[in-house]
Order: C-alpha cells, then sequence, then structure tokens
C-alpha cells in the first residue's frame, strides 16, 4: 500500500509546478553561492600568495646584503638578522574551504614572527564591515537557511491540502491508513528533494572547491554530505509532526515559520549570548596595551644600546634577555585570551544540539576550516614555531657566531599540522545524531495523532 | 466607525491564543537582547574609558626625550562607544577600535571584537535590532496576512459588505488594531530601552534621546510599509494559504537572500587592496612621491621653500640657527607625508564608502536593509560614524605632531637632536576628545536609506488602498 501511494503521488508532483519552480529555484542558489564561495577562497589564497613572495624577496635582500657585507644593519648578526627576517606562518584553506565564508574575511590567515616578540595575531584583512556583519552568500547559507524554508514550502499542506481540497475522503475511503498516506507522501517528498539537494551539494563542490580527490577531501565531504542529509530529514520530520496535528494549512505554514524562526535565528542567538555570558570575550585592547607597553620597552632598551658603539655582541644579548622577559610577560595574557575562546568554542559544543541549524552551521564551518577552531590550532602551532624560530637567532648570538648565507638555507620553516580526522569526524558524527534523534522523536511524537482521521474537510 | 472596527479587531486578537505566544516569544526576545546589549554596552565603555586613561598616563609619563621622539612614541586613542550602541551594534563589531597615532603614518584602525570570534559569533547575530527587523515583520505577516481572504473565508466579507461599511473604514480600522496589538508588545520594550539608554547616556550625551525618538519613528515607517504589504497582499491573493506563502516568500527574500547577494556584489563591484598591498603602495608612495606628482626630494624642499617664505624667512637660511632650520625640514618632511597617507588612506575611504553606498541603494529591493542603514546610522554604529572618528583621530593626530615639531623649532637651538623635552611639554600638548556627530549629520548620511523606506511605506499603502477597489466577496 506504502508503495501505492507513492505511485500517486509521484504522479502529482510531477504535475505540481511549484515543486518544480523551488527545485528551480533551489539549483541557482546553490550555482550562485558555490560560485560566490569558490571566488572568495580565491581571493583569499591569491591575498596569502601575495605576502608570502614579499616575504621572499625581502629575504633575498638580506641574502645579498649578507653576501655583499654592505648595509646599514649588519644582518650579519644574529640579533639584527632576528629583526630583519620575518616568517609567514600560512594557514593553509581546507579542501572544503569554498563552503562557508565563515570568519575567513577577518584575517588574512597568516602571521608574521619574527624574533622580537611573541607571535602577533592573524593580520586583520582589510574588508568592507557592511559585507563582514552580513555574512557571505555561500553554500553554508543556502543550506542552513533556505533549504528549511523550501521543505516547509513543500511539505505545509502535506495532509491540510488533501483535507481542504476534499480529497481526503476519498482517499481514506481506500484501504490505507492515514499514517501509510502521509509517510508515503512524505517519504517521496523527501526522496526528491534530499536527493536533488545532495546531487546539487556534491555538484557543486566538485566544480568549486580545490583539494576535493585527496583522501581527506573525500572524507569530509562524505561527512558534510551526512549531516546535510540529516538536516533535512529532521525538517521533513518537523513538517509531518505538524501537519499531524490536524490544523489548516495556513496554520501549518505559519507554525513551521515559527519553528524556523525559532530555531535557526533565536536560539543561536541565545547560545551566544549564553556562552559570551559564561565566558566573557578576551580583551584586545588590554593585549593592545600591554603589548604596546613591552614593544615601548624594548624600543627604549634599543635606543640605550645604540650608544654603545663597539661593543654590539654583549649589547645584543642583554637585548635577548630583554625580549624574553617581555615575552614571559606576554604569553600568560595571550594564552588566557585563547584558553576563553577555547572555553566558548566547548560550550557551544555542547549547546548546538539545542537547534539543528547550529548542529548544520558548526559541522559545515568546522569542514571549511574557517570557524575558528583550525585558526586557533593555527595560532598553537605557530607559538611552538615563534620559539623555535627565536631559538635560531638566539643560539648563535649566544655562541658569538656571525649569520653565513648558508645559514639563512637552514632557517625554519612553518607546516601547519591539521587536526586528525578521526576528531574531526567524531564531532561531525555527533553533530549527525543530534539531528537524526531529534527527528525520530519528532516521527514518534506524531504517531499518536496521525492515528486519528480526524476532520475530513 | 473606524475605532470600533480597531476595537473589534483588538480584542479579537487579544484572544487569540498564537497571537499571545508569539508576541509573548517577541517580547522576551527584545528584553534579552537589549539586556545582553547593555551589559555589553556597559563593560565595553568602562574598558575604553581604562585603556584611553592608561594611554594618557604612559605619554605623560614617558619621560624626557627629544619632541620628535616623542612623535615617534606616539599614542593609542580608542572609540569610544555610542550611547544607543547597545540597541543596534550595528557594523561596530567588525571595525578597529585601537588607533596608534604617530609622526609619519597614519594607521588604520585595530582589534576589531569580530576578530577574536568563534563560528557562534557570526551564526549568533541577535540584536534587538536583529529581532525588530526579522522577527516583527513575521509578527505583522502571522497577525495580518487573512484580514481579506480569512473574512472572504469566513463569509464573513459578504456580510460586512452588507451593512454598507466602506472598505477603506475597515481597512483603517484593521490597521488601527494592527498596530494596538503591535504596540502592546513594543512599548514595554521601548520604556526599557529608554531607561537603559538614560543609565548608560546620563549626561555625558545629549543628543541620544533625539536620536531614540527618530529611531521609534523610523521602525515606525518600516513596520507601516510591512503593514501595508500585509493587507495589500491579503486583499488580492485567492486564499489565505496563498496570502501566507507570498508574504513569508517576499520576507525571505528581502530580509535573507537580497542582503547577503547585494552585499556580495558591493564587494565584487567595489574591490578593496590585500593589507600588504595597500602598505606596499604607501612605502612606495612615501620613497618616490605620489603617482603622478613630483618625486620626493623635489616636493619636500618645494614645501620647504613655501614653509621658509610663510615665516618671512626666505633666502634667509644662513643666518637661521640649526634647530629652526631641522624643525622647518621636519615640518616639510610632515606636511609631504600628510600628503601621500591623505592620497591612500582616502582612497580606501572611499573604496570602503562607496561599498557601503552600493549595499545601502540595494535597499530599494529591500525594506529590510533601508531599515537596517537608517537603525544603525541612528545608533552610531555604521561606517560613516567609525568614519568620523578616523578624521577627528587624524586631525588630532597632526596638531600632536605639529605642537611637538614646533616645540623642537622654537627651544632646541644649536642642540637639534640632544635637545629633550620633559614632562611639562607632554602634559601641555594637545589632549584627544572625540565629539560625537550630532543628529542633523546623522540624517545628512541616511538620506538615500530614508527615501527609500518612505519610499517603500508610500507605495505599500498605495497598493493596499487600491487593492480595496476589486477585493472578491466570495
Amino acid at each position: 500500500m506504502f508503495w501505492t501511494v507513492v505511485r500517486v503521488e509521484a504522479r502529482n508532483l510531477r504535475a505540481e509546478r511549484a515543486l518544480w519552480g523551488l527545485l528551480a529555484l533551489l539549483a541557482a542558489l546553490v550555482a550562485g553561492a558555490a560560485w560566490s564561495g569558490a571566488a572568495s577562497a580565491r581571493a583569499r589564497q591569491a591575498t596569502v600568495e601575495g605576502a608570502v613572495e614579499a616575504e621572499e624577496r625581502r629575504l633575498a635582500e638580506v641574502r645579498a646584503r649578507l653576501v655583499a657585507g654592505i648595509g646599514r644593519d649588519d644582518p650579519g648578526d644574529p640579533v639584527i638578522a632576528g629583526r630583519l627576517i620575518a616568517h609567514l606562518a600560512v594557514l593553509p584553506p581546507a579542501p572544503l574551504a569554498a563552503l562557508a565564508r565563515g570568519q575567513g574575511d577577518a584575517d588574512s590567515a597568516r602571521v608574521t614572527t619574527d624574533s622580537r616578540l611573541s607571535a602577533r595575531g592573524a593580520e586583520a584583512a582589510i574588508a568592507g564591515p557592511t559585507v563582514q556583519a552580513t555574512g557571505a552568500f555561500d553554500l553554508a547559507f543556502v543550506f542552513v537557511y533556505l533549504l528549511p524554508l523550501l521543505i516547509i514550502g513543500l511539505t505545509y499542506d502535506l495532509l491540510a491540502g488533501e483535507r481542504e481540497r476534499g480529497t481526503l475522503a476519498l482517499v481514506l475511503a481506500q484501504p490505507v491508513s492515514l499514517r501509510t498516506f502521509v509517510l508515503g507522501k512524505a517519504c517521496l517528498r523527501a526522496a526528491v528533494v534530499v536527493g536533488v539537494t545532495l546531487g546539487l551539494a556534491a555538484a557543486a563542490l566538485a566544480l568549486s572547491a580545490d583539494g576535493l580527490a585527496t583522501p581527506g577531501g573525500l572524507a569530509h565531504t562524505a561527512l558534510y554530505l551526512g549531516a546535510l542529509l540529516a538536516y533535512a530529514l529532521f525538517w521533513f520530520a518537523a513538517a509531518v509532526a505538524v501537519n499531524a496535528r490536524g490544523r489548516t494549512a495556513a496554520g501549518n505554514a505559519l507554525a513551521l515559520v515559527g519553528v524556523w524562526l525559532v530555531l535557526v535565528v533565536a536560539v543561536p542567538g541565545l547560545v551566544r549570548m549564553a556562552v559570551e555570558v559564561a565566558y566573557p570575550p578576551p580583551s584586545r585592547v588590554e593585549l593592545a596595551n600591554l603589548v604596546r607597553d613591552a614593544a615601548s620597552e624594548i624600543e627604549e632598551e634599543l635606543t640605550a644600546l645604540q650608544g654603545d658603539h663597539g661593543a654590539a655582541a654583549p649589547a645584543g644579548l642583554r637585548l635577548l634577555a630583554v625580549q624574553e622577559a617581555l615575552d614571559a610577560r606576554i604569553q600568560p595574557v595571550v594564552a588566557r585570551f585563547r584558553d576563553q575562546l577555547a572555553q566558548q568554542q566547548r560550550l557551544v559544543n555542547r549547546l548546538r544540539f539545542l537547534s539543528p541549524a547550529l548542529v548544520l552551521n558548526e559541522a559545515v564551518v568546522d569542514l571549511a576550516g574557517t570557524g575558528g577552531d583550525a585558526a586557533r590550532r593555527f595560532d598553537g602551532q605557530v607559538d611552538a614555531f615563534h620559539g623555535q624560530w627565536r631559538a635560531f637567532f638566539a643560539e648563535r648570538a649566544r655562541a658569538g657566531q656571525r649569520l653565513t648565507p648558508a645559514d639563512l638555507d637552514g632557517l625554519p620553516t612553518f607546516a601547519f599540522v591539521p587536526e586528525p580526522l578521526g576528531d574531526q569526524a567524531a564531532r561531525v558524527g555527533l553533530g549527525v545524531l543530534g539531528l537524526l534523534l531529534p527527528a525520530l522523536a519528532l516521527l514518534l511524537m506524531s504517531a499518536p495523532g496521525l492515528r486519528r482521521v480526524g476532520r475530513l474537510a | 466607525m473606524i475605532r470600533l472596527i480597531a476595537t473589534k479587531e483588538l480584542r479579537e486578537l487579544a484572544r487569540d491564543g498564537r497571537f499571545r505566544l508569539a508576541g509573548a516569544v517577541v517580547l522576551v526576545l527584545l528584553v534579552t537582547t537589549l539586556g545582553f546589549g547593555w551589559r555589553l554596552a556597559a563593560s565595553v565603555a568602562e574598558e575604553r574609558s581604562a585603556a584611553q586613561q592608561a594611554a594618557e598616563e604612559s605619554w605623560q609619563g614617558q619621560g624626557d626625550k627629544n619632541p620628535h621622539v616623542a612623535a615617534h612614541y606616539g599614542k593609542y586613542v580608542f572609540k569610544p562607544l555610542g550611547t544607543l550602541a547597545f540597541l543596534d551594534p550595528g557594523v561596530d563589531p567588525f571595525l578597529g577600535v585601537t588607533l596608534k597615532l604617530e609622526a609619519h603614518k597614519q594607521n588604520l584602525a585595530h582589534d576589531a571584537p569580530a576578530q577574536d570570534a568563534t563560528a557562534i559569533h557570526r551564526f549568533g547575530q541577535l540584536s534587538a535590532a536583529s529581532v525588530l527587523q526579522l522577527f516583527v515583520p513575521l509578527l505583522l505577516i502571522a497577525l495580518g496576512f487573512a484580514a481579506w481572504t480569512g473574512e472572504r473565508e469566513r463569509g464573513t466579507l459578504r456580510q460586512l459588505a452588507s451593512t454598507g461599511v466602506s472598505m477603506r473604514h475597515l481597512l483603517l480600522g484593521k490597521a488601527l488594531g494592527l498596530a494596538g496589538a503591535l504596540a502592546g508588545v513594543l512599548l514595554p520594550a521601548v520604556a526599557v530601552a529608554v531607561a537603559m539608554a538614560a543609565w548608560l547616556g546620563g549626561g555625558a550625551d545629549p543628543g541620544w534621546l533625539g536620536r531614540l525618538a527618530l529611531m521609534v519613528g523610523a521602525y515606525g515607517l518600516y513596520f507601516g510599509a510591512m503593514a501595508g504589504l500585509v493587507f495589500f497582499v491579503s486583499a488580492r491573493a485567492p486564499s489565505s494559504r496563498h496570502a501566507l506563502v507570498v508574504l513569508v516568500g517576499f520576507w525571505s527574500v528581502t530580509s535573507l537572500v537580497v542582503p547577503r547577494v547585494a552585499s556580495d556584489v558591493a564587494a565584487r563591484v567595489v574591490s578593496l587592496p590585500a593589507p600588504a598591498e595597500f602598505a606596499a603602495a604607501v612605502r612606495h608612495s612615501m620613497e618616490n612621491g605620489l603617482p603622478g606628482g613630483a618625486p620626493r626630494e623635489e616636493r619636500v624642499s618645494a614645501l620647504s621653500a613655501a614653509l621658509l617664505k610663510r615665516h618671512g624667512f626666505e633666502g634667509a637660511e644662513a643666518f637661521m640657527d640649526e634647530a629652526m632650520l631641522q624643525g622647518i625640514e621636519l615640518q616639510a618632511e610632515a606636511a609631504f607625508e600628510d600628503e601621500v597617507l591623505d592620497h591612500h588612506v582616502a582612497g580606501l575611504a572611499t573604496a570602503l564608502a562607496r561599498q557601503e553606498r552600493v549595499a545601502q541603494w540595494a535597499a530599494v529591493a529591500s525594506p529590510f536593509l533601508a531599515i537596517r542603514a537608517v537603525s544603525s546610522g541612528l545608533a552610531g554604529t555604521d561606517h560613516a560614524h567609525h568614519r568620523a572618528f578616523q578624521v577627528q583621530a587624524e586631525a588630532y593626530r597632526r596638531a600632536l605632531v605639529q605642537a611637538l615639531n614646533d616645540d623642537l623649532a622654537r627651544n632646541a637651538g644649536d642642540d637639534v637632536w640632544r635637545y629633550q623635552a620633559g614632562r611639562a611639554l607632554w602634559e601641555r600638548a594637545p589632549v584627544f576628545a572625540y565629539v560625537a556627530p550630532g543628529l542633523g549629520w546623522a540624517l545628512d548620511h541616511l538620506g538615500v536609506a530614508l527615501a527609500v523606506l518612505v519610499g517603500w511605506l508610500a507605495l505599500a499603502w498605495a497598493a493596499a488602498w487600491r487593492s480595496l477597489r476589486r477585493i472578491p466577496l466570495f
């Protein structure tokens, strides 16, 4: 009987222009979002490459001066060289970076480390504030915000429509239960919408994301499509549950839009407030003040040292000592800063289950590597690298060695180590579970409502 | 008659459990977001004024040094938060708050709060303003979509028509009823907002009351426009569910899709340089002169000659003491650097402003964008206000550098670089005090958005009025 319902519904759907119109709209939105997301990922990459090139030019310049042995500042002195050369640590884009712009527009994905101070935070990008505040038109937006509205548009009158047209009485005169009828209709619609959505999502990724063909890329894609599937199923289950209450089509639509508004807009906003109240965001202003004081102390120390002509090496060593002392002072503040953000993220990971939209959004920015998790991991690694970088110059300064061009070839280089796939998969997988269980609960809740036939017209 | 209709509508709404639930949700969200915004604003204001004080102290306690070295040492200024920022954070979280003022440089503001955000900060952007801009129109849709279609479906429209009541009176009565219901939800929130603003602004910022009053008016225009659209669609739709689908569709396209597409388009039409590119362009001009202008050396000596002439020392260089010449040379260099910085920073600011304007013009396709621009403009949290802060800070930077260079020229004598000034000079130097732009200035910048908002209102009500002529009774 179930398959008969599906077959009849398939015939109905084929004739329904609204379905085709909505699916075409979805295709257009996905295409636009994929194009836009890919363009901003490319622009970001180009910025990073330009900066790396500029730094390489600077290194070549220092090397040339080292060979020629001329110039105002002596690059042979490791302490001075440590101030002249910097290393750009770059956070490489994740395979699915084109999926969501996320935080990607706030900083420009790279950090300059030189031997002076603690690694500075990523350089702020120059971006229009309204563009940032509005958020990107990317795949994450289309799926998190718009897909549920589209599903609501296709399902709000699943049962109420039949009732209002008077066809429900005719259908139920056949040997079919209300539950089979509703589930048959819902399943077919879900199959069509989910099939098209996943197809579009996969196609959009294939066209817009680089590095998809790597094993990591495939695993990320599978996780992403799984989360998307579970999200769509949740909204179908919600539609079935609302339809089972036996209200009018307009009443159903109103209830579903209300649920959408609460789950997609209100709850994430409330979760953010809760997170900020529980773990207040660290103060950048305080950090700026501290770094400013430290930097000016170093400058003063330097000015004082410039008087000691001819005693460069001991002066250099004194400078190193000053730097290390200041670094020790700044480090705890930076650590507190990062710790606070990590605490916030931990709380979000727990509270995300309050809203399916939050679950999907967290999963998507997680996989796109633009949510801030990857950035904080990167910051931690850069800090460790900075120690290594500074030690390179400090050791030579302490040993009283001069820097040679050969030394420049041995400069430490930074390579980002991404989070193990297993950890990420566990987090996203838990999220998928957090979507499927509420969906199941909604279906179970609607069972009693579907046992009663209720009004027929 | 109109009052009678309005009373009936209002009573009906008040008895409707769904309206009571939705109204309560909106009110709770409003009060929560207000409370959160107020708490944040209070702590941010305190933090920034403490930082400003610390910066002032470290400026005055910098010890004895050459005035020009002090100009290099520089001074930090922090952007104060406007009184109404708690209502509508606007684009403020995405703009820098600290600005280092120093010789030879025009820095960009740093440390935007959004830089340290986790994904939830982007996804969960909820403020009193966004509740008003997003939730209230949906509430209006939920309350009004069946205004005409419902009467027809229940068969009461025929009865009403038979009593001879004018359709215009009916429309006005229904609109008044809706307005009354909405006021019941929103007025408590307005009272809370006024109390909070008075606590935050106090006597320090006298302009907030006018801005808040205008903001209430602007939201009135926005809700009026949305209500007009709701009545229009309800009059023309074949059934209640059609009306609802059309209205929710309109809401989601204009409040969700159009803003993002518009800002993406704006970012693509008006592209901004990468930070490294911008820095490189400034460096290049500093070394070689402005594109199309004279090279550095030539321009500096021209400026220096002009300064000598202005002071009446033309041709008397041989008789002037070293410090005087050095001071004038420094001033000429600073003037050249100002020219270069002005060129580049103004270029960037113009590009940003153009980007904002493109996004603002998109309000023609979305009343949501119009009210968003007006609301953040009145709250003092839009890009124009940020720019005003930057302009004042830059004027102050020049005054400060000039005062220090003047001191060098006047008092250094033959010592020039060995000359040291002390605390007295640091205390005498001008102090930065940001003056928030007035209401007239804010309105000047909101012309387009306000006109578009009024346009939407006029259009919606003209349509609602005209649709009365052809409401089918069956």
